[in-house]
């Protein structure tokens, strides 16, 4: 049982060194100016966690010289509660610049306890005190003050970005995951200040630092990998309309049509010419009634290539393309007819796209002996 | 408090969590980013790879402290040994197909699979205490037949690594003749890992041979576990940053027979090195950073063989080093203009076509080496 308990107090070590490790491959390999900065105080967030952890767990044996490394061990905690405030300054940007001060402070407070353990020292009754409750006293009320306090920080620079976030109404940037982070961290704080030593809280603590470490990690890859150059692949590609479009290795393709004398560019793979396409056009817009009516109108307005066109009607419709307009054009004669008596016979076939009434009486004939065959 | 315990319990956890870690880091990756199809693949291969790995290291775990003695835990154990190797070559395998329709066999797992089934067979039906019973008097016997779930893991890990590290060595012959981007296509960051495997997995035989380095606390426990915590977390890393080709076209081309007169037909048809060289330094086709030879074809209006073999014979390099070398020209020209003041170092390295500073560096030092052969040559 005891080596489960050694296995569950090292996951908070092994996660920061996982997280700290890349992000040391990520700092070996050249970075941008504003990204070195950033890592260097994460770095010093995780190698302050590792080596106050070292520090602990090896000295347990050394009971009673422990209030010697008490200092040691509270510059550690500090520098890392330090270091996190420190990235988030980094993180979300406000007026208010990151403080450093902060760092010599905590130095400051080192040497101080120092002189304190010295002082107490000199005391008389320094040989009958109990130094190891004194070390795990000072020590939980420590952390739980420092983390406290700094996680207040936290959230303090993160209601002041919102609210100069609200009165300028800048873009909001993602920041979700520092959310997500910060509440983490006060739930660390609170299940610290609890202190329970109960297994199960114990490994809830444990769990929600590694959890901590690995969506900070994972956002600070992601935003590196978010510069990365896209590859950059494309190919020409041969539309059955007979377009040349490029197209890139997602499929997708890109606006450009290389080669195209249409209007409308028919660029969707996808997009067939069928046969509901074209009754739908003839019967909605008409566009037989205008004299200038062509084949290639109609190449244009689909997007498709003029040959494909017309052999789509030669097998559909089993006429050439000029007989297909003109069976519409008769048709709509018999409609305007039917619906308006009082105009000549003349300007009705003009009106239905026919030129003159010479090519009328050809059409009907062709029509005629069409349906004779 | 005991160190001892301590470490032993580090050394567990440092396996353990560490592939879980890379595990739900990369899994958070895949459930946030929407990537290419050949990221997901890849990705889900290693986030599998880690869960097997992490099983296996569970279940050494329990077997060595003898936590849980479930009957069926040593054939899970014998089972992800089997698993891991055959998962890292599936992972290899991905990352270095040279070709568009090469597809993994499935009957590498099938193998894996057969192979612990038969384990589990032999251990559970009582016919290993049979056949040791029989043949432990002859000393070479007994130590095949005590550890014979060990021996036949190690041979499977061996083959599968030699495997892996046989496509690498084909690939990255191949890939220097196609792309430019030696930083990400050449999977440099393998090597490391390879070292690695070998290390670890055929390695742990030695702890077999001489049991008294599997009692030392420091060789035994804490090295092996902590060089497989890096192993994971270089892989977790690389692949999280995509250091791959994402394969678009064949990166082999197909070989053909050469003889006579198709040689003389490549040597007609050769590509004018004036002109090439033209196109070369008005077109500066270098500075693009992913520049791959295939790139180049449209424009030379040549194929990609005859580009190669010209590049291989004229300059004697191929053709990454060709393109670098060609980018380290650039530099050097920009370095000596005159108003290069408002650009660093490092924006000339990169506006002269490299990737990072590092392959700028590995150029340079390539260019120093030949200038230096050279100039010993004229004396």
């Amino acid at each position: 049982m005891e080596l489960l308990k050694y296995i569950l107090i090292s996951i908070p070590m092994i996660s920061s060194m996982t997280c700290g490790i890349i992000l040391m491959v990520v700092f070996y390999k050249n970075l941008s100016v504003t990204e070195v900065p950033i890592l260097r105080t994460l770095g010093g967030y995780y190698f302050a966690l590792i080596a106050l952890w070292i520090i602990d767990n090896l000295t347990q044996k050394l009971v009673g010289s422990r209030i010697f490394l008490l200092p040691v061990l509270s510059l550690f905690i500090a520098l890392s509660q330090v270091c996190f405030y420190h990235f988030i300054c980094y993180i979300i940007p406000v007026k208010k610049k990151f403080n450093f001060l902060q760092y010599e402070m905590i130095f400051g407070v080192f040497i101080l306890l120092y002189a304190f353990i010295y002082a107490l020292f000199q005391t008389k009754g320094f040989q009958q005190l109990d130094v190891q409750v004194l070390c795990i006293k000072y020590l939980s009320i420590y952390i739980t003050l420092i983390t406290g306090v700094y996680t207040i920080l936290c959230w303090r620079r993160v209601y002041q970005y919102h609210q100069t976030k609200n009165k300028r109404k800048i873009q909001i940037k993602r920041l979700n995951w520092i959310h997500l982070l910060l509440v983490l961290k006060s739930i660390f704080t609170l299940l610290f200040s609890l202190r329970n030593y109960s297994v199960i809280v114990q490994a809830i603590t444990v769990f929600v630092l590694s959890f901590q470490h690995i969506i900070l990690t994972f956002n600070m890859l992601l935003e590196k990998n978010r510069v990365k150059i896209p590859i950059a692949y494309k190919t020409n590609v041969m539309l059955s309309s007979g377009q040349i479009v490029a197209v890139d290795q997602m499929g997708t393709l890109t606006n450009d049509v290389l080669e195209s004398s249409f209007i409308n560019s028919n660029t969707r793979t996808e997009n067939l010419l069928t046969q509901s396409d074209i009754v739908n056009y003839f019967t909605k817009d008409k566009p037989y009634r205008k004299k200038d009516f062509r084949l290639d109108t109609l190449v244009n307005h689909f997007g498709v290539n003029r040959t494909y066109v017309s052999k789509f009607i030669n097998v559909t419709y089993n006429c050439n393309v000029s007989q297909f307009i003109n069976c519409w054009r008769l048709k709509e004669v018999d409609h305007l007819q039917a619906t308006n008596k009082e105009n000549n016979m003349e300007d009705l076939v003009v009106q239905a796209g026919f030129s003159d009434y010479r090519h009328y009486l050809r059409a009907v004939h062709s029509a005629e002996k069409r349906q004779q065959n | 408090m005991d160190h001892e315990y301590l470490f032993l319990g580090v050394s567990f956890s440092s396996s353990i969590f560490s592939a879980l870690f890379c595990f739900a880091l990369l899994a958070l990756k895949l459930v946030e980013d929407v990537t290419e199809p050949l990221v997901k693949t890849t990705t889900l291969v290693l986030l599998l790879f880690y869960l097997v790995c992490i099983f296996f290291y569970s279940t050494t775990f329990f077997e060595v402290f003898h936590f849980l003695e479930l009957p069926c835990l040593k054939g899970v154990n014998f089972l992800t040994t089997l698993l891991m190797p055959t998962l890292f070559y599936h992972l290899i395998f991905l990352l270095t197909r040279l070709k568009k329709e090469e597809n993994f066999k499935y009957g590498h797992y099938a193998i894996s699979l057969c192979l612990s089934a038969v384990f589990y067979c032999y251990h559970v039906t009582g016919l290993e205490l049979k056949i040791e019973s029989l043949y432990i008097e002859k000393h070479v016997f007994s130590f095949l037949l005590l550890n014979e779930d060990s021996i036949m893991a190690t041979i499977f890990n061996l083959i599968y690594l030699l495997l892996s590290l046989h496509r690498l060595l084909k690939y990255r012959k191949n890939i220097a003749n196609y792309s430019s981007d030696e930083e990400r296509d050449s999977l440099f960051w393998l090597y490391p890992i390879f070292v690695i495997g070998f290390l670890l997995f055929p390695g742990s035989i030695v702890l077999y041979l001489f049991p008294q380095i599997q009692s030392n606390l420091i060789v035994g426990e804490l090295i092996p576990n902590f060089l497989f915590m890096f192993f994971n977390i270089s892989l977790c890393y690389n692949l999280f940053c995509e250091n791959f080709v994402q394969i678009t076209e064949d990166i082999l081309e197909e070989q053909k027979k050469s003889n006579q007169e198709e040689d003389i037909k490549i040597k007609e048809l050769a590509i004018d090195k004036q002109k090439f060289e033209k196109y070369i330094q008005e077109k500066k086709p270098f500075l693009n950073p992913q520049l791959k030879i295939t790139d180049l074809l449209s424009d030379l209006m040549t194929n990609r063989s005859y580009l190669s073999q010209f590049i291989n014979a004229t300059y004697k390099k191929n053709f990454s080093q060709y393109i670098n070398q060609c980018r380290y020209d650039e530099y050097l020209r920009l370095k000596a203009m005159s108003n290069i003041e408002p650009y660093t170092e490092e924006d000339l390295i990169l506006i002269s076509g490299f990737r990072s500073y590092e392959s700028f560096k590995r150029t340079q030092e390539k260019v120093g080496k030949t200038k230096y052969k050279e100039s010993s040559l004229v004396l």
